[in-house]
């Protein structure tokens, strides 16, 4: 919009200066302009590719001057103008695709004959063209029913005002009244407290609440009613199958299908959020916000009792559906359409709009332009995708400081081993030196520790160790020309090494620049990253600090250098580190960085969370420079930094081979690979670089070795140089001010077990590590973490992809929400605007918001909404069936604080919901599709309910709420494509915690059309295929659930073929069998005897012929309908 | 209902009853031995069941090679490469064209076949005994070099999810041949190709065009053997099922959803045993399974073969449009080699080669390939330049593909990419072209098989496509 503006502005202006005065001017701006825009420009003006017979209607010489067949408008004279002509299809027909209204024809006429006044004395720009066609268009499709205010209307007058008081009923009758219908008469209990559980829980109800409800009924039916309705919302099983509905709208999936299906990670939290969201009625608004921009809002919802944020758990959604893995730098658009697939999730499920239709043109038939997409591209690309921790800080500080503290203890008691016990490192490296292969006796005799004695032996056997390496003199000077003087090979050692030392320095500062350091902790570069979880709370270790082993039996791992490290208490805890958006020029990147069990560090581009490039997994202990070769343009990619431990690892855990360089891939279930928290990471720097090589190992630490001027002369004078340095370091590391260099020895002799090191070193050592360690395993809480969003830096302008194309950038669009609904008079201020979005979407001035939440709510306790395509509110979708009732929902929801339990109260306890679903004679062909609601609809249940409801049935359902997901049934597990067998009957559990799966659909679920979990799919399809036949026939599930139904039927108590019947009936249907069912399952009964030879003494005792009639029921279409 | 065949194929028995008349006169519903639309959806809607012009092929069947065939190995010869094999490629353009890349010639010598002499290389030695029967073309474009993408393309005319697949817009055009077996078949081996399901899925079409799947290996439909081992408990089930269902839909009064489920409950009935009949190749003599290589000791191979045989046999039964999948090979498709490529496409090769040419050779003596279009195609080719040291990559910007058959003018080879086989650039065909060639010659014009959906025509090519007359007889 700020460059449409005073683009408008220019053209109004120039009408101004030449003809403001002239009559006829107005009616043109009114009434021609924008006709000849909305239907001439396409072919006849600037933006044509090829003027059509060269007529060129956008400029007033153009037009009077006419094309290829003559002059088009002659003014004042509309019979001689070929224009009109053409318009009223008398010559040629115009425009192509029909004609125009007669009224706008007459205009035409009008407007000529009156002197065809026309302020456009030059031809506009394409450019003009486009923006001032956007313009026209939209202030004509803005004009629709969806975009207007929502209006509080009173219910209307019926005649019939005794069927019902409430407003929705007034609203259905009302219609129905005007096509001379009436509704059907109210469906009889059973069927009503079925109804009632079916839609609200998902589940049939059990016969005893049937019997109670029927028994109440007929005391009060309307009380009754009220008390069921109240006691069913109230149900735990509310929130599970309205959670379910609610995955549908926000294309839930817990894998990213694509070519290698990776883990969603934690999906299955944002489902158990929704479950308790629905339970505790968290109003609409709030739902909204959190979904949109939980991570952002002031006072975020907290769990109490699981002491974690909700809100930010709603962020997940933005992070399903299907993602590409492959190489998103050289393939841009692969990061494009993942947000274009959030894009279109979010203003679908919200709004109802089909914005995303908006990605590479103006949207063909709505309201929403091409600015619009990208205005909200930005704010998804001012954001990025990231785990984030949930538990609320306060969750370990007590094991925490423990740690803490039991670690400094630590530190000081290995001070004290080391410092004060006197290692005689000289005696043993002369040792170890002097006598290959040398006598334990001596050893012992000098009272040295053998063990000691042997490691030195190891250390020091290392074959050409680089110059950097402690060794290197130390070999050099061993390993050296008999004929040369120890003297002179020393001499020859300390030139090369001042010398090279002061090249690599050289090469080192000329040629690479720092991007971040992290060795001080006071570093500014600190602050610029975000750090997240609880292993980076108090992160940056100074020079020499200690990561201890977790297990095993030495005490210390490594000293770690300068830096910031996800290690400092434990490897247990985790977290991530992320830089800020990337800008350098320079070719490459390098990282000195350490970490291990999976943890990666990898520079994110375009906010493609699976690449492949730029990926490295982290192994090894001791910092290592990693390079890699950021995209050229990595600001326009928003490329950045980030080290993860494995559970903040989105690739994580990663079943292919060799991809990141790992050695071991993890092809089996996420719970096997989830047992084992450890993961870790540090980082000293980053460096950026055009040179082709990491920057080359400094040699401060070997300072030491040459300080002295003497120069040695025998291996003995070598040997007390290497002796002194070590005394030196040691010592300086337990008074804690090593240097680094010094921090390099003391590491060095730890990591080649020089020091005393083990458990049994010290008893009150062993002690404290015990403790530790005790602590680290059982005491801290795992981090809880979602797949969520954050927002990044300051946020972007996105410049608009040119007809989508990836590479070619046009002008930037303002962060802010949709033109139409008032988005251009406020831009986002803050951050990517995720926050000021949330609030427009979830604002009661929204005209769809509210809106379209009633509209699904309808659906599903109608199985159709009121506006039918619940997804889309636009002109490609369907008109209201009850427009005023509509909006009556909408502003009740609104002023019911956007309680959603309130609503569906107030839809299930009108008369409508309660009336049968028998369809009267002669309403198919007056109302065919029940539009107006003159009976229940029955239908179908959904995949999720048929298989609750055979499992509920069977007796093996278990209603445990929550938790992870059970993989779902296949016979072969396919590790490649993290397919994974999962129990037949899911455990019992209800199918919404069978896991769903991008890659391949749960096999009985999607024969009954469970969404694919691609797209927002917030109507169902329901098809009717055998394949649901064979299923419900043969079906291994279906026959297992049959059989555990069979067995407890043969173990119950009843007496007799007829009374086993009846309670299967009043089990599964909710209602006694008639007394031809009883008689006809009767038959069945005798039938199956026969056929299994079972005699008639054995058989209410076969469990081959109860799970025979089992299987009967299950198959009965009752059984699977909603009545 | 669709449109009835007119002129009989040979082995095909004709229907003469409506299905409606048949259904009545079965006993019960039940019992017959006949298979009725497989997966039909038992809705009164129709399909659109409309010819635009003389079909020249009444059924297709489409050899899915997934995973992509390097073009440079097979049909389409670049001598450049064997001059400046191990050389830098440089300047290169397409994005899977990383640094470091070099020229790599083909492990398999190229020379004339047939009549009309078109090169084929020694990789495919017995489909270049049917050379004289393909018209390849040469200068093939797809989109992007990614297995989802591409599978998508190649199957649904788009990049993305949620359009209806090739088969099913054949099957929505022109309905079944034949009311008791599926329009659209894919012989599958069990392995979800990239992209998903979706690329056999009807897309935004009624329920009934998406394809079937039938396994190679193990029951060919899932759930499609009764559990019951005894028929006579499953029939008498089924009996007191159908009674209680109509009781229900009257209670309701009437209910279209339920009649048709009940419909289909006959039909699934008589699936369990129809559909094994019907893929079940014990009646074919042991020549023809040899000649398809069913006996095989390699079992890709011989599972290969069952599909081939499988393919004649469904055409011959009527049905529209036939899919034969590879066997499994590299994890993101068959020809998928960016490593190994002289073993890998050697393997598949193996598996294909004979059987697909024992599948021409035997329609053509059936007088089947006078009316049947055979298509041989995968996502993309391979770029002519190595990935490591003995594979290559994928290559969306110059491919080949072959038709045979009805319609199909035989020996000829269309479109050329360049020197090196990188880009196509002469006669570039995309696959919009492709599909647009295809549904041609089954009669059908590709800008006028449509479906309102969502307020707008939807069609296969969407407003790309051309047909390539130049390739047609």
């Amino acid at each position: 919009m700020r460059r449409l503006l005073p683009t408008l502005l220019v053209m109004s202006a120039a009408v101004r200066s030449v003809s403001a005065t002239e009559p006829g001017v107005d009616f043109f701006e009114r009434k021609i302009r924008p006709v000849l825009v909305e239907h001439c420009y396409e072919c006849h003006s600037a933006v044509a590719k090829q003027i059509k017979g060269k007529l060129r209607l956008d400029s007033r010489p153009g037009m009077r001057r006419g094309g290829e067949s003559g002059r088009s408008v002659v003014p004042g004279n509309p019979g001689q103008s070929l224009l009109l002509k053409a318009l009223r299809h008398e010559s040629l027909e115009m425009p192509p695709k029909g004609k125009l209204p007669a009224a706008v024809i007459g205009d035409f006429e009008t407007w000529i004959r009156q002197g065809a006044a026309d302020p456009r004395d030059r031809p506009p720009t394409a450019g003009e063209v486009e923006r001032l066609s956007w313009q026209v268009l939209l202030a004509a499709r803005k004009d629709w029913w969806s975009l207007k205010p929502v209006r509080a209307t009173t219910p209307p007058e019926v005649r019939n005002a005794d069927w019902s008081m409430q407003p929705i009923d007034r609203f259905v009758l009302a219609r129905l009244e005007d096509k001379q219908l009436q509704p059907a008469p109210q469906a009889d209990p059973r069927t009503l407290v079925r109804r009632l559980s079916l839609t609200l829980t998902g589940l049939p109800p059990r016969p005893a609440d049937v019997t109670a409800f029927v028994t109440s009924f007929e005391r009060d039916p309307e009380s009754a009613w009220v008390e069921l309705v109240d006691r069913t919302l109230a149900s735990p099983h509310f929130g599970e199958r309205w959670a379910r509905h609610w995955m549908d709208v926000v294309r839930f999936s817990e894998t990213h299908g694509n070519e290698w299906n990776y883990e969603v990670h934690y999906a299955w939290r944002y489902r158990d959020y929704l479950v308790r969201a629905f339970n505790q009625d968290v109003p609409y608004d709030q739902l909204v916000r959190e979904h949109i921009a939980g991570d952002l809002l002031e006072s975020p919802r907290i769990n109490q009792q699981g002491r974690f944020y909700e809100s930010p758990i709603g962020t997940a959604f933005y992070r399903f559906g299907e993602v590409n893995h492959d190489d998103c730098i050289a393939l841009r658009s692969i990061g494009y359409d993942i947000l274009a697939n959030q894009l279109d999730t979010l203003t679908k499920a919200f709004q109802a709009s089909t914005v995303a239709c908006a990605r590479c043109h103006d949207h063909k038939i709505d309201a929403f332009s091409t600015r619009d997409y990208h205005a909200l591209l930005g704010v998804l690309r001012s954001t990025r995708l990231v785990a984030i921790p949930l538990d609320l800080p306060d969750i370990n500080e007590r094991p925490h400081v423990t740690l803490h503290n039991l670690k400094v203890q630590i530190r000081k008691g290995l001070a004290r081993l080391w410092a004060n016990a006197d290692t005689p490192h000289l005696e043993l490296l002369m040792l170890a030196a002097e006598m290959p292969g040398g006598e334990d006796k001596t050893t012992q005799h000098k009272g040295l520790d053998a063990k000691l004695l042997a490691r030195w032996k190891t250390a020091l056997s290392v074959k050409n160790p680089p110059l950097e390496h402690p060794l290197h003199t130390w070999r050099s000077i061993v390993d050296r020309d008999e004929n040369t003087p120890i003297a002179g090979a020393w001499i020859k050692l300390s030139d090369k090494y001042l010398d090279q030392r002061r090249r690599r320095k050289r090469f080192n500062l000329q040629n690479y620049r720092t991007l971040f350091d992290f060795r001080d902790q006071d570093s500014d570069h600190i602050l610029e990253w975000t750090a997240y979880g609880e292993g980076l709370v108090d992160p940056h270790a100074n020079a020499g600090d200690l990561a201890l082993s977790g297990s095993g039996d030495s005490i210390v791992s490594h000293l770690l250098p300068a830096g910031i490290h996800s290690h400092l208490l434990t490897a247990r805890l985790g977290g991530s580190f992320r830089s800020p958006i990337l800008h350098t020029t320079r070719k490459h990147l390098s990282l000195q960085v350490l970490g291990n069990e999976r943890a990666v560090v990898r520079i994110v581009s375009n906010n493609c969370q699976l690449n492949y490039v730029n990926y490295k997994v982290l192994q090894s202990d001791t910092p290592t420079w990693i390079t890699f070769e950021p995209a050229a343009d990595n600001q326009k990619l928003r490329a950045y930094i980030e080290l993860v431990t494995k559970f903040y690892n989105p690739k994580f855990p990663d079943q292919l081979a060799t991809i990141g360089g790992a050695k071991e891939n993890d092809r089996v279930p996420w719970d096997q690979v989830a047992d084992d928290p450890r993961s870790y990471f540090g980082i000293t720097r980053v460096m950026v670089h055009d040179v082709d090589e990491a920057p080359r190992a400094e040699l401060d630490h070997l300072c030491r070795l040459f300080e002295d001027e003497q120069v040695p002369g025998t291996l003995r004078d070598v040997a007390i140089r290497y002796a002194a340095v070590i005394d030196r370091a040691v010592r300086a590391w337990a008074n804690d001010n090593a240097s680094p260099a010094q921090v390099r020895w003391v590491d060095w002799m730890i990591r080649n077990g020089l020091l005393a090191n083990s458990i049994d070193a010290d008893p009150q050592l062993a002690q404290l590590v015990k403790q530790y360690r005790t602590i680290a395993a059982e005491h801290l809480v795992p981090a809880r973490i979602i797949a969520g969003v954050e927002d990044v830096d300051d946020g972007i302008d996105q410049p608009v992809l040119v007809r989508g194309n990836p590479t070619e950038f046009g002008d930037p669009v303002p962060r802010r929400f949709l033109e139409v609904l008032g988005g251009t008079k406020q831009r986002f201020r803050h951050g990517s605007g995720r926050r000021e979005l949330a609030d427009q979407i979830a604002s009661p001035d929204n005209p769809l918001t509210a809106r379209v939440m009633v509209n699904r709510i309808w659906h599903h306790l109608f199985g159709a909404g009121l506006v039918r395509t619940v997804d889309d509110f636009g002109r490609l979708g369907e008109r209201p069936s009850h427009p005023k009732l509509l909006d009556h929902l909408a502003s009740s929801l609104v002023d019911d604080d956007w309680s959603l339990k309130r609503m569906i109260r107030r839809v299930v306890l009108s008369r409508t919901f309660r009336m049968s679903a028998r369809r009267l004679s002669g309403s198919t062909s007056i109302d065919p599709l029940n539009r107006l609601l003159r009976h229940y609809p029955a239908r179908r249940l959904d995949a999720e309910s048929i298989r609750d409801a055979v499992l509920a049935t069977s007796g093996r359902l278990d209603l445990k709420l929550g938790g992870p997901s059970i993989y779902p049934f296949r016979e072969q597990p396919n590790a490649d494509r993290r397919l994974f067998v999962g129990p037949l009957d899911g455990h019992g559990r209800r199918s919404l915690y069978i896991k769903t799966n991008l890659m391949e659909p749960t096999r009985f679920l999607s024969v009954f059309n469970t969404p694919g979990g691609k797209v927002v799919e917030g109507r169902r399809d329901f098809s009717n295929v055998p394949a649901q036949a064979l299923a419900m026939l043969n079906d291994p599930f279906v026959i297992g659930q049959a059989k555990a139904w069979g067995e407890q039927l043969v173990a119950g108590s009843h007496g007799d073929p007829s009374r086993r019947i009846d309670a299967m009936f009043q089990l599964a249907l909710s209602r006694p069998a008639s007394d031809s069912e009883r008689l006809q399952f009767e038959q069945l009964l005798d039938r199956l005897a026969i056929l299994h030879t079972v005699p008639a003494t054995d058989r209410m005792t076969s469990q081959k012929i109860w799970k025979d009639m089992a299987h009967v029921v299950f198959n009965l279409k009752e059984f699977i309908y909603l009545p | 209902m669709a449109s009835r065949p007119t002129t009989p194929c040979p082995g095909r028995q004709p229907v003469s009853l409506s299905r409606r008349q048949w259904l009545q006169q079965s006993a019960n519903g039940f019992g017959a031995v006949a298979l009725a639309g497989l997966l039909a959806e038992s809705s009164p809607e129709t399909a659109a069941a409309v010819s635009h012009h003389a079909a020249r092929a009444r059924h297709v069947i489409f050899c899915f090679m997934d995973g992509g065939v390097s073009h440079v190995d097979s049909f389409d010869p670049k001598p450049a490469l064997e001059k400046h094999h191990g050389q830098p490629a440089t300047g290169l353009t397409n994005p899977t064209a990383n640094k470091n890349r070099k020229w790599v010639r083909s492990p398999w010598s190229f020379r004339p076949r047939g009549e009309c002499g078109m090169p084929i290389s020694d990789l495919f030695p017995h489909i270049a005994t049917v050379a004289d029967e393909l018209a390849v073309i040469r200068s093939m474009k797809a989109d992007l070099p990614l297995h989802s993408t591409g599978v998508l393309l190649l199957h649904t005319g788009s990049n993305n999810a949620g359009r209806p697949s090739l088969g099913a817009w054949s099957h929505y055009g022109l309905g079944s041949d034949n009311h008791d077996l599926p329009g659209f078949v894919v012989l599958s081996h069990g392995v979800v190709p990239c992209g998903g399901l979706e690329n056999y899925s009807n897309g935004f079409l009624p329920a009934r065009h998406q394809a079937t799947m039938f396994a190679v290996d193990g029951p060919p439909v899932r759930n499609l053997a009764p559990a019951d081992s005894d028929a006579r408990v499953q029939l008498a089930k089924l009996a007191l099922l159908k009674r209680r269902d109509r009781a229900f839909s009257q209670s309701l009064g009437g209910d279209d959803a339920i009649e048709s489920a009940i419909r289909n409950y006959e039909l699934a009935y008589r699936m369990q045993t129809a559909v094994p009949d019907v893929l079940d190749l014990a009646g074919e003599t042991r020549a023809t399974q040899s000649a398809y290589a069913v006996d095989s000791k390699v079992k890709s191979q011989s599972l290969f073969g069952i599909q081939c045989l499988r393919a004649r046999r469904l055409v011959e039964s009527g049905v529209r449009f036939v899919e034969i999948t590879c066997a499994p090979g590299a994890a993101n498709g068959t020809w998928d080699q960016h490593g190994n490529l002289k073993k890998g496409h050697e393997k598949n090769s193996r598996d294909t080669d004979q059987s697909i040419t024992a599948l021409i050779k035997d329609l053509r003596s059936r007088g089947l390939l006078d009316e049947t279009l055979v298509v041989w195609a995968g996502e993309f080719g391979r770029t002519p330049h190595a990935t490591g040291t003995d594979g290559r990559d994928h290559h969306p910007e110059g491919f080949t593909i072959w038709l045979a058959g009805a319609g199909v003018k035989g020996g000829t080879v269309y479109g050329a990419t360049d020197e090196f086989g990188m880009h196509a650039v002469e006669n570039v065909t995309t696959l919009h072209d492709m599909h647009a060639t295809m549904l041609h010659l089954i009669g059908l014009d590709h800008e006028k098989l449509v479906f309102r959906f969502g307020g707008r025509d939807m069609s296969l090519t969407d407003v790309h496509g051309r047909v390539v007359h130049e390739i047609l007889a």
